[in-house]
């Protein structure tokens, strides 16, 4: 969320469709579209601001995993899950003018041992949580274009340390890889009449390191096979700001690069809609 | 005011990426192609412990079973070397073979030769190929892959009824057919170089499977080699390094295994296990074991000599004077016609045996 002041609540209200449909070798698209894996997710999200300083932010969820399995002359299937997603709270400093770090966590709050309709567990993949403590740390800013004062360079860098789920499958260990990822963009004000809208363009550079596994004795925990990559995507995505404390937004995330580890389902789109609130405090409205 | 959605992307850890092979893994009643099926294979009693059974991960036929693929000839299989593991088979007139570079990324092949209806199965995660019949109660099928496993071994569903089996466990535990045991034939597993020596007119899966994969890739990183499992097994058996590959004779549900070094210095053994006298011919440079029952002809138990150093099907003659292939055929001699019947055995990794049959015996251990 961004910088706000002290004594605010910023609220908000997000519906996320991430569609993997999209076959790929390394770089390399096969044609092969019969699998699909959809997420759709909820999610909440709620900041606070402490001070000039400091400030926290929670996020929650609540995620549908679907699988859908269109094979060449057999009949489709879909398997699907849903429950609540796993919980992050971040606590943000600012260190500059506009320019903030931030170190929090991810808490285990969304169940990882889900079964089909008739009992047979779940992979990871199809989990609405992760059964794992991560660990996550934050940098992010924003700069004002001097040439054009509407205009705003965003960046953000986060890297999540994932922590083990040590009942996968009850006497498994699995991880995910760790991942990074980069934001740059450019954002903009444009007014049409009485209507204030916040376009913007960014760039999303993704790293993830390999699963872990592990589910014998006979080697510590390793790498998963077919797990891990790396990703460009470009984000388009606009507001419309209702009023100072009301904006709508709506983004599209599109993949224009992938490296994956062998062979995998990789993102094809993800579209993401909301809304945020913002709730000065009294002594902001006094300010205004 | 605008929303950093960076936090989104972490809660949805692993929804941007789904591995194709995960496990690497359910089987439905048939419904149309714009209907998916809600539910995965049958419920109902199964025969085997249910809480040990494993979604893999690519869900029913994400792994896509292939039936009545392309062949091409020796010099046209280009994509495969020498040391490449193949499954041999010859029906009448036809040879084929099913390399493993195919099943890493279909696991099983539905084929006809000449009018018979064969299914070969192939369980990465275990190292074994099995040869099935496809007619069972009177009617043909076709194997497709589950999805699921159980004891990180392939579980293939029949698509005549909908039915899950297990492979190393050959037999159907859930659905119409539970209870029904698989009828295996015997296949000649070995490496490319070995096969295309001793048939040079076979025919080899295509890579043109109508089917985007690169088959060039082995799409388990260091699995066939490396300690560690994907999917946990109800029994572990350190023994013998996990993934060596072994040659396992089942009989009364007991399993006894022969290692390839154990055939080092003489390619031919005669044994006996629970009861029953046997005979193992194997050779580690041209990468195969196949074995076969004692055989009787008139009051004469027949005794084996080693012939032609394994560079032609014809690699025994026994002491009437009949040359017998790698099938068990009797090609010439007094007796010619006849044939050796095969043990119940196929090639696994060690660690696969324990699971299904209880520790095994280990030949010279």
């Amino acid at each position: 969320m961004p910088i706000s002041e002290e004594g605010n609540w910023q609220f908000s209200l997000n519906y996320d469709l991430n569609v993997l449909n999209t076959l790929k070798d390394g770089t390399n698209t096969l044609s092969d579209n019969t699998r699909k894996r959809t997420t759709h997710s909820i999610m909440t999200q709620a900041g606070y601001t402490l001070n000039d300083r400091f400030s926290v932010e929670t996020f929650f969820s609540f995620v549908r995993q679907e699988r859908k399995i269109t094979p060449i002359g057999q009949p489709a299937t879909f398997t699907a899950t849903d429950g609540i997603g796993d919980a992050v709270l971040l606590l943000k400093y600012q260190f500059l003018k506009n320019f903030q770090v931030g170190a929090g966590f991810k808490a285990p709050l969304g169940p990882s041992d889900l079964s089909n309709e008739i009992g047979i567990p779940l992979n990871a993949d199809l989990q609405p949580g992760s059964g794992a403590w991560d660990i996550l740390y934050w940098i992010g800013g924003r700069q004002t274009i001097k040439s054009r004062p509407s205009m705003t360079a965003i960046g953000s860098a986060i890297f999540r340390s994932t922590g083990q789920n040590k009942k996968y499958f009850g006497n498994q260990v699995y991880e995910f890889g760790d991942e990074l990822q980069i934001n740059l963009g450019i954002a903009d004000r444009i007014t049409l009449g009485s209507l204030i809208f916040d376009p913007s363009l960014s760039f999303k550079y993704r790293h993830v390191a390999a699963d872990k596994n592990k589910a014998d004795n006979t080697s510590d925990i390793k790498p998963v096979p077919s797990t891990g990559g790396e990703w460009v995507f470009i984000r388009p995505a606009i507001s419309y700001l209702l009023s100072p404390a009301t904006s709508f937004q709506a983004n599209v995330q599109l993949p224009l690069y992938a490296k994956l580890v062998n062979t995998q389902v990789t993102p094809t789109y993800r579209i993401n809609v909301g809304a945020t609130f913002l709730i000065k405090n009294k002594k902001s409205y006094e300010i205004d | 005011m605008r929303l950093t959605n960076y936090l989104h992307s972490v809660l949805l850890l692993g929804t941007t990426k789904t591995s194709l092979i995960l496990s690497l893994s359910m089987a439905f009643m048939g419904c149309g192609n714009d209907e998916p099926d809600p539910a995965p294979s049958a419920g109902g009693d199964w025969l085997i412990p249910f809480n040990e059974v494993r979604d893999g991960g690519p869900g029913k036929d994400g792994i896509p079973a292939l039936t009545n693929p392309e062949f091409i000839d020796v010099g046209q299989a280009t994509y495969l070397n020498d040391i490449d593991l193949v499954v041999g088979y010859k029906s009448g007139n036809e040879v084929r073979a099913y390399p493993h570079k195919i099943f890493d990324w279909h696991e099983i092949i539905n084929d006809d030769l000449s009018g018979r209806k064969v299914a070969i199965t192939h369980c990465p995660l275990t190292g074994t190929s099995l040869g099935w019949e496809r007619e069972y109660d009177g009617k043909t099928t076709t194997f497709g892959v589950s999805g699921l496993l159980y004891n990180t071994n392939l579980m293939p569903y029949d698509r005549t009824t909908n039915s899950t089996w297990t492979q190393i466990g050959e037999l159907c535990v859930n659905g119409e057919l539970s209870g029904t045991m698989a009828e295996t034939f015997q296949i000649f597993e070995t490496e490319w170089g070995t096969w295309k020596t001793l048939y040079p007119e076979t025919k080899v899966v295509s890579t043109n499977t109508g089917h985007s994969r690169n088959y060039g890739q082995y799409p388990y990183g260091d699995y066939r080699t490396a300690n560690g499992l994907i999917f946990s097994v109800s029994v572990d058996d350190n023994r013998l390094p996990q993934k060596e590959r072994v040659h396992g004779i089942i009989i009364d549900k007991k399993v006894k295994v022969y290692r390839f070094n154990s055939m080092t210095q003489n390619p031919l053994i005669t044994d006996t296990f629970q009861g029953q006298n046997l005979t193992i011919v194997g050779s580690p440079e041209k990468n195969f074991i196949i074995s076969f029952k004692e055989k009787m002809i008139g009051s004469t138990v027949l005794s084996f000599n080693v012939i032609n150093d394994f560079n032609s099907p014809i690699i025994l003659e026994d002491q009437l004077g009949n040359k017998w292939d790698v099938f068990g055929h009797a090609t010439s001699g007094p007796n010619a016609g006849e044939k050796l019947e095969p043990t119940n055995s196929f090639i696994g990794m060690f660690f696969s045996w324990a699971p299904f049959y209880g520790l095994p015996e280990i030949y010279n251990n």
